[in-house]
């Protein structure tokens, strides 16, 4: 599997181990998202697939292998730096500062494209004490609004799980990403708010962004997703198309508990 | 309030991002400003509380931007405060007759950038601490600072400090008393309308989100570490007015103005005040001045009256006074059926 070309790879992993002691959670990871393509990344608890998301947007470091951002290797770089790249990334449990509004919690997003440099960050830093209303919120609440998050201006303590996944994945998109890393973005979303993330995939995969979904809801994922992958302790052991994912032996073991 | 009353109303950004709130704000406290300012008048008793409330205002605001915006308990608060008061008093010793007031002016820019100098340097020092560590760390230097303006006898005075700085002249016009406890008020009304602003611009947007969800906030891109280190280093520069203030005030400089004591005076202000304003740390610098000087009652434990005073207020009110009003007024306004958010959000 190594072999394969990684030409057209937006996010490439190669070979990623991580343990944590004596415990391996990733045994030679190695996946890659092209531009404008979901792929979908299954398997069950324990299997990993959080780490590896924290392993690639940098928040967990990794014992060996490489990864890549729109060509860059970045295995020694932060967080904030990936994200820089072009990394998006949603959280299993969101992320979300309870204090400030809805909007200000996706305004970091604005922020942070200010933040790209030493001298951007101190320029940045300097004119917030001169005039905070330099931003423009009509794209944040247009954003929203297809994701049917309304009422920005409630304090994030006070709204439902749903509508912090809904904040997470708005944030993403706001960071306008090569790629996007979700951490199971579905659960605990309405219906309204699932159709509103699959129409923002859709369009997201339309305009060339490389997108890695990872979920358990094989429902949902099937008819979204151009390929899929199946994780289990810590390797990928099937990948391919979704057809011959769903057919595979190991893949109906997992799921459905038949060979 | 709950989702339901929101699902019609189009999010509305300037009410959002606050801006108008922000220009209430700056015109009622420039109103309570200039009231201040009448009051305080002639009376030498007044102009002393009002310049040691100044310098307390500015120490408070000082540390409101790192801790209240960035989540950072650094406590050499002291430190600063004595680097802008001992730049005023040891430059103005360094010239004589006309080069005098050169120097003397000189020095307020040269205080703020030795302020902040040091904070860059105590910042990089201590950039992989936080919480308690950070807290003892700078604690440390603060008592540091402090002893070394006590032993270091040729450059500070020593025990008994440095006296016989001039007043300062602005164009053949002598700044007396009156006149720099009106520059005093102003500043403050400067600087803590700059700060209300850049809490809710981006990049304090983006402070206040590391402090709260730091992994969301670098998966957003946001560089964590030069936030922080940029807000400790304003929050020194703001901390070395009140130093720069109370030295031109006083004309004279003592280190036991200077001792760790005062940091934890200042530590409480925020709270006691309100978090969600630098005009908290105002405020809570007017009461901790009441409370120590305004009552005969409490003039022997003041520090002790006033402690007890910011954990009731952290108890019963973690928003603070300023919250607890705005508390109030969205209750009674929600009463009288006026519609509206209710206050006290923020």
């Amino acid at each position: 599997m190594n072999e394969r070309s990684h030409v057209g790879e937006v996010l490439s992993c190669r070979d990623i181990h991580k343990s944590y002691g004596g415990l391996k959670v990733l045994r030679g990871v190695t996946l890659g998202v092209r531009r404008g393509e979901i792929l979908g990344l299954t398997g069950a608890n324990g299997a990993g697939k959080s780490t590896l998301i924290d392993v690639i947007s940098g928040q967990t470091a990794y014992t060996s292998g490489e990864i890549c951002i729109g060509g860059v290797p970045v295995s020694r770089e932060g967080t904030a730096l990936r994200a820089q790249l072009g990394l998006a990334r949603s959280f299993q449990r969101p992320q979300v500062a309870l204090e400030l509004t809805l909007l200000d919690n996706i305004r970091v997003a604005r922020a942070a494209a200010g933040l790209s440099s030493p001298y951007r960050i101190l320029s940045a830093f300097v004119r917030g004490f001169v005039g905070p209303g330099d931003d423009d919120c009509a794209e944040i609440v247009r954003v929203c609004e297809q994701l049917s998050l309304r009422g920005l201006d409630r304090l994030a303590a006070e709204v439902t799980f749903g509508e912090l996944r809904l904040l997470e994945f708005a944030r993403a998109l706001l960071l306008r990403p090569k790629v996007i890393v979700l951490d199971e973005p579905f659960s605990g979303v309405g219906d309204a708010g699932i159709n509103g993330i699959i129409d923002a995939l859709r369009a997201l995969r339309a305009a060339g962004c490389a997108i890695l979904l990872v979920d358990h809801n094989i429902d949902l994922l099937t008819p979204l997703v151009d390929r899929m992958a199946l994780l289990a302790q810590g390797e990928i052991v099937v990948e391919g198309g979704v057809d011959a994912c769903l057919e595979s032996p190991v893949f109906r073991s997992t799921y459905i508990g038949v060979a | 309030m709950t989702s339901f009353a929101h699902a019609h109303a189009d999010p509305r950004p300037n009410a959002v991002t606050g801006k108008r709130r922000l220009r209430t704000e700056a015109l009622v406290t420039a109103a309570i400003g200039l009231g201040v300012v009448l009051f305080v008048g002639d009376s030498a008793y007044l102009q002393d509380l009002a310049i040691l409330t100044i310098a307390y205002a500015f120490l408070g605001m000082g540390m409101y931007l790192p801790l209240a915006l960035g989540g950072q308990l650094s406590l050499a608060y002291n430190a600063y405060f004595a680097i802008g008061a001992y730049s005023v008093a040891i430059m103005s010793g360094l010239a004589t007759g006309p080069l005098q007031q050169l120097a003397l002016w000189a020095s307020i820019p040269a205080g703020v950038a030795t302020a902040m100098a040091t904070a860059a340097v105590l910042g990089f020092a201590t950039r992989k601490l936080s919480g308690f560590h950070l807290a003892v760390a700078t604690l440390m230097f603060g008592i540091a600072v402090h002893t070394f303006l006590v032993h270091s006898d040729s450059l500070t005075g020593g025990p008994t400090g440095l006296g016989g700085i001039p007043r300062l002249v602005l164009f053949g016009w002598e700044l007396g008393r009156s006149e720099l406890v009106t520059a005093g008020i102003v500043s403050i009304w400067v600087v803590a309308t700059l700060i209300a602003r850049f809490r809710v611009s981006l990049a304090g947007i983006a402070l206040r989100v590391q402090r709260e969800a730091p992994a969301a906030a670098a998966a957003s891109g946001v560089p964590r570490t030069a936030l922080k280190m940029y807000a400790l280093v304003a929050g020194a520069a703001i901390a070395s007015l009140a130093g720069i203030l109370f030295a031109l005030m006083n004309q004279f400089v003592l280190p036991e103005s200077f001792g760790p004591k005062v940091v934890f005076l200042v530590l409480f202000m925020p709270i006691l005040g309100g978090m969600s304003t630098p005009w908290g740390a105002v405020l809570g610098a007017v009461l901790v001045v009441y409370f120590t000087f305004g009552f005969d009652l409490f003039q022997g434990p003041g520090a002790l009256t006033f402690g007890v005073l910011a954990l009731l207020v952290l108890l019963l009110a973690p928003t603070g006074i300023i919250g607890l009003v705005g508390q109030f007024f969205g209750w009674t306004r929600r009463r009288l059926g006026l519609g509206g958010k209710g206050g006290g959000h923020e």
